[in-house]
């Protein structure tokens, strides 16, 4: 009898143990999570990686941000206010905050690139369907006519208030909104403490901190016209944004002739260019976004002429149509 | 009564059930470990729109019907996107993943693959494109 | 008649207190957020409510118990998929349980640890069927022992109770 008991105190004794043991080794590993998420918006899939104690709420949050701005700055959806301020009844508007930076930033960039870029491609850049099942080049006389209301000296940005000099004009934030919007989580990420993060918005990819293990974030750059997931070069990011643009991403042939999504404001027809690609590395993924359209609107020499005017703090890479690689400044030293 | 009370609360055949518990236990263990040291341990994970949609092993060959809109297979270790009834067909033109990190996306059907577990990672964290 | 009644009148007021202190050793284990770290694993005190209900009332009221503080506490901190996991290994956990009471080979502790290793068991399955294969089975041997141990310790602090909680309640 004695024995027995004394079996079962062991055996108590010892079960609580593991029991104690077992929890006190869950609750450490608890503290930092990393969790991953991807969401839907503006046409393309969003994917964040965030390594951080809240990392679920921080998700959370970057979705809603996306979902919100999605709301905000899509020319395409009805509901959007910037679908609102181009369907205007009048040519005053009061717009909202982030509708307000967004648009300053993409009037800077048109000023800046003396209407290479221009925000308002609307016109012009909704004729031309890269979604639709089979896409067709538009109407020539749809797209001259669409193309005189193409000015950015036609909107001018005063705080909140939006003033159009013409009823025809109407603005598409596709070559920024992905870059704003990206800079807009990054901030978020930031602002609530999160040290290490990775954000892929559409091919747009931002970087807040390390990897988790400390080493840089690699940045893979697609291969123009290859399958998707082969990699050009990969590139080390920490707190930086790679943003590309290039003519592979959504084209289609016509009659023997090739035609891709970026638009020539000056034409209203695919640039002729002789980039396939452009590589932005920088700090503010807006301005990123701005400059590889504009670069690839510009063709390398010119580009280059821009980037030494406009005294950028960023590195390019040039991707030409043998999709042979051109840094510049210079390759950063790894 | 009392069953309890006349016998105590642990017999040996008590023990000897909580062994032999404890020894299965371990032997799925032992036997997974095994199992997945042989083959791979890597994994593709398929999400259709957000939401996880099944788990499936590299070192298996099979064929998966993707909410009766993509087929993908799995050959050799490697998963390929081979039809799918979206417009522009980007993810079939997508290259055959196996590495830590690659995935293949279908946009218009929301769907993502990804593959976890694998022994190799890719030599980038993501892609801009 | 009237005898039967009253009988019947108490034993619904004991499965109503069993009910509702299941429900309540569901909230106690809700406010020791175990699973939060380490998912799935649960301490199972609900167990001790269904092993006296199971030894001093039998299966059939066990089962209903455990539907009752499942559905209750799924409705007040859980979710659909949560009843689902819960009701997968209770319904597996009282079945080994009730088989094993029956061979009145094993005593309470036997039976509280089977119990405690197939209500992990159940929850596995559930979760093969909802993920769609079994990407979850490198995670089993660690539920099952550790539905072991807590089994093994409810085993004991339910035997503790049963002896001395008189047969004829």
């Amino acid at each position: 009898m004695y024995h027995l008991r004394k079996l079962r105190i062991s055996l108590i004794s010892l079960s609580v143990c593991s029991a104690v043991c077992l929890c006190a080794g869950c609750t450490r590993s608890a503290s930092e999570t990393t969790s991953e998420g991807s969401g839907y918006y503006f046409d393309t899939t969003v994917s964040i990686k965030i390594t951080d104690e809240h990392a679920e709420t921080l998700l959370q949050g970057c979705m809603d941000i996306c979902e919100e701005l999605e709301n905000t700055l899509s020319a395409r959806e009805e509901s959007s206010e910037l679908y609102q301020v181009n369907h205007r009844d009048q040519n005053r508007v009061d717009i909202s905050d982030d509708l307000a930076e967004c648009i300053a930033t993409a009037l800077k960039w048109s000023e800046a690139s003396d209407g290479v870029y221009d925000l308002t491609i609307y016109p012009v850049s909704s004729l031309w369907d890269f979604h639709a099942e089979n896409p067709e080049v538009p109407d020539s006389e749809k797209v001259s006519g669409a193309l005189e209301a193409v000015d950015y000296r036609n909107v001018s940005l005063d705080g909140n208030t939006i003033t159009f000099s013409s009823d025809e004009t109407q603005i598409d934030l596709g070559g920024i909104a992905k870059g704003y919007i990206s800079e807009k989580l990054k901030t978020y990420l930031t602002e609530n403490g999160c040290t290490s993060a990775l954000i892929n918005l559409g091919g747009n990819v931002s970087t807040v901190g390390h990897k988790d293990d400390g080493s840089e974030w690699i940045v893979g750059v697609q291969k123009p016209f290859s399958v998707r997931g082969e990699v050009l070069l990969t590139v080390g990011s920490a707190d930086n944004c790679v943003i590309s643009s290039g003519i592979y991403e959504r084209y289609f042939e016509q009659d023997g002739e090739f035609y891709h999504h970026i638009i020539d404001p000056s034409t209203g027809y695919p640039t002729k260019t002789d980039l396939n690609q452009v590589t932005v590395i920088g700090s503010r993924d807006a301005d990123c976004d701005a400059l590889s359209t504009i670069c690839l609107l510009l063709g390398e020499e010119k580009a280059v002429e821009f980037y030494e005017t406009q005294n950028l703090d960023v590195t390019l890479i040039f991707t030409n149509s043998e999709n042979e690689v051109t840094w510049y400044p210079e390759e950063p030293a790894s | 009564m009392n069953a309890a009370k006349r016998k105590g609360l642990i017999g040996k055949s008590d023990i000897i059930l909580i062994l032999v518990l404890l020894l299965a236990s371990l032997s799925i263990f032992a036997v997974h470990t095994i199992m997945s040291s042989q083959g791979s341990s890597a994994l593709c994970r398929i999400t259709v729109n957000g939401e996880l949609y099944g788990t499936y092993e590299l070192g298996r060959d099979q064929t998966i019907d993707i909410d009766h809109t993509n087929v993908c297979t799995i050959r050799d270790g490697k998963v390929k996107m081979i039809s799918a009834n979206c417009p522009d067909q980007i993810c079939v033109d997508s290259i055959a993943v196996s590495r830590n990190g690659e995935s293949i996306v279908c946009l218009p059907n929301r769907i993502v693959i990804t593959i976890v577990g694998a022994g190799e990672s890719a030599e980038y964290d993501t892609i801009a494109s | 008649m009237g005898k039967d009644n009253r009988v019947q009148a108490g034993k619904i007021a004991w499965l109503g207190v069993m009910a509702s202190l299941g429900v309540l050793c569901g909230y106690i284990e809700y406010l020791i957020p175990v699973s939060a770290a380490f998912p799935g694993i649960k301490l199972g005190i609900c167990n001790i409510v269904i092993l006296t209900v199971l030894y001093l009332s039998g299966w059939k009221e066990a089962a209903a118990v455990s539907i009752v503080r499942i559905l209750l506490i799924g409705f007040m901190f859980g979710s659909l998929s949560s009843i689902l996991y819960s009701l997968g290994g209770t319904v597996c956990s009282l079945s080994v349980m009730a088989i094993l009471k029956r061979t009145n080979f094993f005593r309470v502790v036997g039976v509280s640890a089977a119990g405690g290793v197939f209500h992990e068991v159940g929850q596995i399955l559930i979760a093969a069927l909802i993920v769609k294969g079994f990407p979850l089975l490198w995670y089993l041997p660690i539920l099952m022992i550790a539905g072991l141990i807590c089994g093994t310790v409810i085993g004991f602090l339910s035997g503790a109770i049963l002896l001395r909680i008189p047969k004829n309640v």
